[in-house]
């Protein structure tokens, strides 16, 4: 349900007993079935075997299920990974328009044959080379499924596309990252990424480093963020929800702008700050992702609960 | 000398090398230059640009044609790759005097759109043929100084087979964008500009070269230490190299627009330890904390074919200064 | 038509509907004078602004004071129409997302100037952008109409929801300016647009952030940009003198 609320998304390998088992007793709002680098060769077969049982192991307990396939194995992954369950399929490594229409056309046909409403399971183009990221407007242009928010430009095989070391102190995906997400701002999907947090150690399991990254995306107005070990999901749930003053401060503002325009008023001020129609917006968005968030963290508990009875 | 096992798969990692050349470091000389030959010579740089003027009152085009042959073979004696810098206006009567045997390319500045490239690649054609030159072999590189070539950098870019890449011209792109060209500010003011025809030369297989900020604008005579840390954030953008405003950058970029040594063995051991894992059914392993994957491995095999590649350019330089 | 453009550093917003600040706005020495329809006016001051409007660029404009008017984008061509007469410089449009658009308007303004008296062509067009769509299109919108005289970062942080990053800035914004800039420059418009930080937005900035907002700003290579009140233009005129 409600998978525009993703503050954490999370990697599970379906064929490691031990975390796909376990994923949905963490609290993730999405969970990644990967088929594709967590994956070794030898073991790609048996996973593929392993999707449809992991949606609903992964999904217990409330959370969103993601599959991300191998670009060179469409043909032989999307079989396995398109079912009703399946909010988004992620397509690693695209490049061309051509190669994302070919994916989506194998969905559609997927979709009609196992009652899913055609259209609706999301592709998401995975942009992690130089190629991807300067034909990104095509790409999301040469199909007709909805996306509901793009990021990407950066990470390991960008890092190895362009030649560099990672986790230097400064940005170093300021273009490619930066022209997804204005491809995606300009055909009205939520962009995801753009907030630089230095990590010089370039580990993934801190929980501090979690909380810095929540704060930063929270500050910036980015809701999503991605986890890469458990450590990480409960500072991105709790960080990226919308605080209780910050709502209380959207109320105020939302009444404040009412009774200016009572006035005849367009501008005002607001315990020092201006109170104006893009304040007033930016209220009721702050409101709707609060609504949205509440409703999400409530499917959760209850989904949470019915699981914990069933294994009782 | 790094070795590699020669069994190791390395297909997975794509054929087209990465970097496309190994150009690291860069030195503009004036074909007037009396000392032309000896300062190519002792600079180490991987190429050679060959600047030339034209003069007034001169038939600027018999003088070009009379002295470009000597000049280029003066320029590479080190093994340095010889360009010859021309400007878009007026552009194929400057190729017709400057384009010999010899050359590994031409170095185009003043560029705006695509149209100016593949009208070089077309008088490259010809030229070719004229001049016994194989065909096809010569490479067009853009000197970006201009707001158009920006804007148009993926089609300038795509304009040509030829293109290999993209040399930014810190201070002329500023002067164009009507931009400080002092470094005054907290941050590189071309930053996106940078970052962006890195991306696009890259997604055509090219690459791009340039310095980061500050030294970008002020190419000041610094110390070497201020010279190397440079580098090494240029490299982390993504530059493979730089157009030296001072000889005594070169040493410095040829050190560092490369993987390191240390770098370089932490691949070997990365690939060592990934094959291991494999072999017991592990998809992931860790070393010192960091999980080494599928992903992680490719980059390792790939950076060590480009330090292996980079050892060679070395050993061939060696060579030629013995 | 376009000589001097880049001399214009201040542009001063007057909400169209404030005769008092209408009166006022030469005080501060403004490099320009920008009669706004747009948000600073309310709802319900619309139709009196656009009534008043002639009459208030008349004024200005024996007053030597060279005078634009910021359209809304959702009623631009009453607004348009209201705008064009005899001393109006030219038209700002804040938040076009396509060349049609401004072609569009471009032709609005011709039908207008004729029925005017207005010399044809004079009128300038002002393209502040503000939307994702329109900087993706931002050469193309550029080139829509020849009376394009100037391209500038609008109040993107506000209509594209970018909020501070660590780095003290707001997200995407040095991108956003750097595609302004390069277009402009490109096509040889006048860049406006100023390096606002989340501590000084425009509307709230103090003297300081202001300065240096604008400062930032012509070292990037823009040349002016729009200030929200009085006290900032001196700063912005200060900021961005050539030095």
């Amino acid at each position: 349900m409600n998978n525009r609320v993703a503050r954490c998304v999370m990697f599970v390998t379906p064929t490691n007993p031990r975390f796909i088992d376990k994923a949905w007793t963490r609290g993730g709002d999405v969970y990644i079935l990967d088929i594709e680098d967590s994956i070794a060769p030898a073991e790609k077969q048996r996973c593929r075997t392993l999707i449809r049982e992991s949606i609903a192991k992964a999904n217990k307990g409330g959370a969103s299920i993601y599959v991300r396939i191998n670009k060179p194995f469409v043909d032989a992954d999307l079989p396995y990974a398109v079912w009703p369950g399946v909010d988004r399929i992620m397509l690693p490594k695209t490049e061309s328009a051509a190669e994302y229409r070919r994916v989506h056309d194998i969905i559609l046909k997927l979709e009609k044959e196992r009652g899913i409403v055609p259209g609706t399971i999301e592709l998401y183009p995975m942009i992690e080379s130089t190629l991807g990221a300067v034909n990104i407007y095509e790409i999301l242009t040469s199909a007709p499924r909805k996306l509901r928010s793009m990021g990407g430009g950066g990470g390991y095989d960008m890092a190895v596309n362009l030649g560099i070391e990672m986790f230097a102190s400064f940005d170093q995906y300021a273009f490619p990252q930066a022209n997804v997400a204005l491809a995606a701002m300009a055909l009205d999907m939520e962009p995801t990424g753009c907030v630089f947090v230095p990590n010089p150690s370039g580990r993934v399991d801190q929980a501090d480093q979690a909380t810095q990254q929540a704060s930063a995306l929270h500050a910036a107005g980015v809701h999503h963020a991605g986890a890469l070990h458990p450590n990480f999901i409960e500072p991105l749930v709790k960080g990226l929800s919308a605080t209780a003053d910050e709502i209380a401060w959207a109320h105020k503002v939302i009444a404040a702008f009412d009774s200016l325009t009572d006035e005849g008023e367009s501008v005002g001020m607001l315990d020092g700050k201006v109170v104006d129609k893009f304040e007033n917006d930016l209220a009721k968005r702050t409101l709707m992702w609060a609504a949205d968030c509440a409703a999400k963290d409530a499917y959760k508990v209850r989904a949470m609960e019915r699981a914990q009875e069933a294994n009782s | 000398m790094i070795k590699q096992d020669e069994t190791r798969d390395l297909t997975l990692a794509g054929d087209s090398p990465m970097p496309k050349y190994i150009r690291r470091s860069v030195l503009a000389l004036s074909i007037d230059d009396t000392q032309l030959g000896d300062k190519a010579y002792a600079s180490y740089a991987d190429a050679i640009i060959l600047d030339f003027a034209k003069k007034a009152n001169v038939d600027w085009q018999a003088e070009s044609k009379a002295r470009m042959p000597m000049a280029i073979h003066a320029a590479s004696r080190g093994a340095a790759e010889v360009f010859v810098r021309v400007g878009c206006d007026g552009v194929v009567a400057e190729l017709e005097s400057v384009v010999f045997s010899g050359i590994a390319g031409v170095v185009v500045k003043g560029v705006t759109t695509a149209a100016d490239v593949t009208a070089v690649a077309s008088v490259l054609d010809s030229l070719e043929v004229s001049r016994g030159i194989p065909r096809g072999t010569l490479e067009i590189d853009i000197e970006v100084d201009t707001a158009g070539a920006v804007w148009h950098a993926l089609d300038i870019a795509r304009a040509s087979e030829r293109f290999g890449a993209f040399y930014i011209n810190e201070p002329a792109l500023c002067k164009n964008l009507g931009m400080q060209t002092t470094a005054t500010l907290a941050f590189d003011p071309l930053e996106y500009i940078k970052s962006q025809l890195i991306t696009v030369a890259i997604s055509v297989g090219g690459q791009a070269l340039g310095m980061s900020y500050p030294l970008s604008l002020t190419h000041d005579k610094v110390d070497d230490d201020t010279v190397k840390k440079a580098v090494r954030i240029a490299r982390d953008t993504g530059f493979k190299g730089a157009l030296c405003a001072h000889a005594s950058w070169i040493k410095h970029c040829n050190a560092g627009f490369c993987p390191s040594p240390e770098e370089a063995a932490y691949y070997v051991k990365v690939i060592d330890v990934f094959a291991e894992g494999l072999k017991r059914g592990m998809a992931s392993v860790p070393i010192d904390g960091k999980m080494i994957d599928v992903p992680v491995d490719l980059r390792a095999k790939l950076y060590l074919k480009w330090a292996n590649r980079v050892q060679a350019r070395n050993e061939a330089k060696a060579v030629a200064h013995r | 038509m376009t000589d001097n453009i880049s001399n214009r550093r201040s542009w001063m917003i007057v909400p169209a509907h404030d005769a008092d600040a209408s009166a006022r706005c030469a005080d501060s020495k403004p490099d320009v004078v920008v009669l706004d329809l747009e948000y600073t006016v309310p709802p319900r001051a619309k139709v009196a602004a656009r009534e008043g409007l002639a009459a208030a660029i008349r004024k200005l404009a024996d007053g030597q004071i060279a005078v634009f008017v910021r359209i809304d984008r959702e009623t631009r061509w009453a607004d348009a129409r209201a705008a064009i007469t005899r001393g109006i410089k030219g038209i700002i449009f804040a938040g076009p997302d396509s060349p049609e658009e401004v072609a569009e308007l471009g032709d609005l303004i011709t039908a207008m100037e004729r029925e005017r008296g207005v010399e044809p062509g004079e009128t300038e067009l002002v393209l502040m952008m503000e939307s994702a769509k329109g900087f993706w299109n931002l050469a193309a919108i550029a080139q829509a109409s020849p009376r394009v005289t100037a391209l500038g970062v609008g109040r993107i942080d506000l209509t594209m929801r970018l909020g501070p990053v660590p780095q003290d800035e707001f997200r995407l914004y040095r991108f956003l300016m750097t595609r302004a800039l390069v277009v402009a420059r490109m096509l040889r418009k006048q860049p406006l647009g100023a390096l606002w930080r989340p501590d000084s937005r425009g509307g709230v900035a103090a003297r300081d952030s202001t300065a240096k907002a604008a400062r930032e700003a012509r070292l990037m290579g823009f040349t002016g940009c729009v200030c929200a009140t009085p006290e900032q233009v001196a700063p912005v005129n200060e900021g961005f003198a050539q030095v």
